[in-house]
């Protein structure tokens, strides 16, 4: 089974691991008290192994999160594989990719 | 609304790779529904029927996840809910095809009456008399199918018509009832055989696929599967009539010559030097103008109506006197009244197309009304002079994959405005 964690430095949230069905569901668990909190403005995809969609949709409820709290939020160091599952799903102008 | 814009006059040259079939990916994502684990669907084309029935499952409670080359994993595990509402059935007559997997695996299905169809009368009869025969008691009330079963039994079912989406539905449904199940009179299309090849994979028991009788000898339970689905011979058609219709030369490739045998013929015939291999086919016609051809649309292996419009746009510009005789479906020549707006001479005879070729046509804003309808008007506007303007291109997004990166790298000058 695929596993994923995220460590927050600053404004900068680091994910790393595969992004699937299941993982996803426990790294938002993980993850959604970070909204409560101070603000986030980079979340750091470069240690993503592998991902499907279902990584790209915690993308989509991690800047809906952002845009709640009126946060600036930036996806920095997307890997190709996934950054091909945003083109696929035409996600491209509506994340904010760096 | 978005439009395509084609500046007509360029023979097409060069390869590109056939997509998966649009008439085979939907049924066999409703057989999914049947798995009783997650089921992989490879070579998935990207398509907005695609995205229909995705969404379809996944109002469901099916979890679906697509990957970067759009490999679909379907999860029917966690179904909740056993409806196709109207707002997807109306924009996706398809959706009829859950129909049958949701009696058989769930015992209960409430599906929208699809309604009115642009290209004529497709009733859901058949599907509704076979599901009966197999033991469902299904009520048609309120605009909706609602059927009921315990486990489904086999049964020996004659179909009035040759029906593609009901040779499916009731295979789908006979792969998990109690029994055989004989369908006789059953659609031969490569898209019913791949449909069987999957569920063949995903456990099923079945014979006779691409031939008129299907024998399913019904299992407790189908398991999860990966799945490659068969290549789009009607898209694969489409690219290799562009290339045709402009004189110029296109290989298709990762297609199935087999299954384009009535189609290649009619190129031939057009005057097309037409070379195939195991997995690709190619068309020169060597700067010439085609000729006119005659061709009767009919159910696999004759000629497919879904190539009927693109021949007749090909008439329309090719030497001499072409005729086009629909068969299969009573009102698909919607197209015929835009090609005229192009300059076009095609008149209609009941349900045939009689065309005398012209050089070339003139571009004008024309409106798509249906999917291969909208497919006949840019492979039109290819060879016409000027701009042609191609309005409701919502209908080509239905059934073609990335069609104008793909006639662009043939070297077409098409591009998409923005509604």
């Amino acid at each position: 089974m695929a596993e994923a964690s995220a460590r927050r430095d600053g404004a900068t949230l680091y994910v790393q691991g595969e992004l699937d069905f299941e993982s996803v569901a426990d790294l938002w668990k993980a993850t959604e008290s970070l909204f409560r909190a101070e603000p986030l403005h980079r979340i750091d995809l470069s240690g993503v192994q592998r991902s499907n969609s279902a990584g790209v949709a915690l993308m989509v409820e991690w800047l809906y999160q952002a845009r709640r709290h009126q946060w600036p939020l930036a996806f920095v160091n997307i890997p190709d594989q996934m950054r091909a599952i945003i083109e696929v799903a035409e996600l491209e102008t509506v994340l904010p990719l760096a | 609304m978005s439009k395509l814009i084609i500046t007509g006059g360029v023979p097409l040259y060069g390869e590109l790779r056939a997509s998966g079939a649009k008439n085979a990916v939907l049924p066999i994502l409703a057989a999914t529904l049947l798995a009783d684990a997650p089921v992989t669907i490879c070579n998935v084309p990207h398509l907005q029927d695609v995205t229909t029935t995705m969404e379809l499952l996944g109002r469901m409670g099916v979890e679906l996840v697509v990957d970067e080359k759009m490999n679909i994993q379907v999860d029917p595990r966690s179904i909740h809910t056993f409806q196709a509402p109207y707002e997807l059935v109306r924009t996706m007559r398809a959706s009829i095809l859950v129909l049958g997997p949701l009696v058989a695996r769930f015992g209960q299905a409430e599906v929208s009456l699809p309604g009115g169809c642009a290209i004529g009368s497709r009733p859901v009869n058949l599907h509704i008399k076979g599901l009966e025969a197999m033991g469902a008691d299904i009520k048609v009330e309120n605009g909706y199918i609602r059927a009921r079963a315990n486990r489904l039994k086999g049964a020996h079912i004659v179909l009035d018509l040759v029906t593609v989406t009901g040779t499916e539905n009731l295979l789908m449904a006979a792969a998990l009832a109690q029994g055989t199940t004989i369908i006789e009179n059953a659609a031969r299309e490569p898209e019913v055989v791949d449909l069987a090849d999957c569920l063949i994979t995903m456990g099923a028991r079945i014979s006779g696929a691409g031939t008129d009788t299907l024998v399913i000898d019904g299992v407790e339970s189908l398991h999860g599967a990966y799945y490659q689905v068969l290549p789009d011979r009607i898209e694969t058609g489409t690219y290799l009539l562009a290339g045709a219709i402009t004189g110029g030369r296109v290989k298709v490739k990762d297609t199935r010559p087999d299954n384009l045998e009535a189609v290649l013929l009619k190129l031939e015939e057009a005057g097309a030097q037409v070379n195939t291999g195991p997995d690709w086919i190619e068309v020169d016609m060597n700067g010439r103008r085609p000729k006119a051809v005659r061709i009767h649309t009919a159910p696999y292996p004759a000629f497919p109506t879904d190539m009927q419009a693109q021949f007749v746009a090909l008439n329309a510009v090719a030497e001499g006197t072409g005729m086009i005789t629909e068969t299969v479906f009573e009102n698909r020549f919607m197209h015929v009244l835009e090609l005229q707006r192009m300059g076009a001479q095609i008149e209609l005879e009941g349900n045939t197309a009689v065309s005398v070729g012209i050089p070339r046509l003139t571009g004008a804003p024309v409106m798509a009304t249906d999917l291969r309808a909208s497919a006949s008007l840019i492979l039109a506007a290819l060879v016409a002079e000027g701009d042609t303007i191609v309005d409701r291109i919502y209908h080509i997004d239905r059934g073609y994959d990335c069609i104008e990166e793909k006639l662009s790298h043939l070297g077409a000058r098409i591009r998409r405005t923005p509604g």
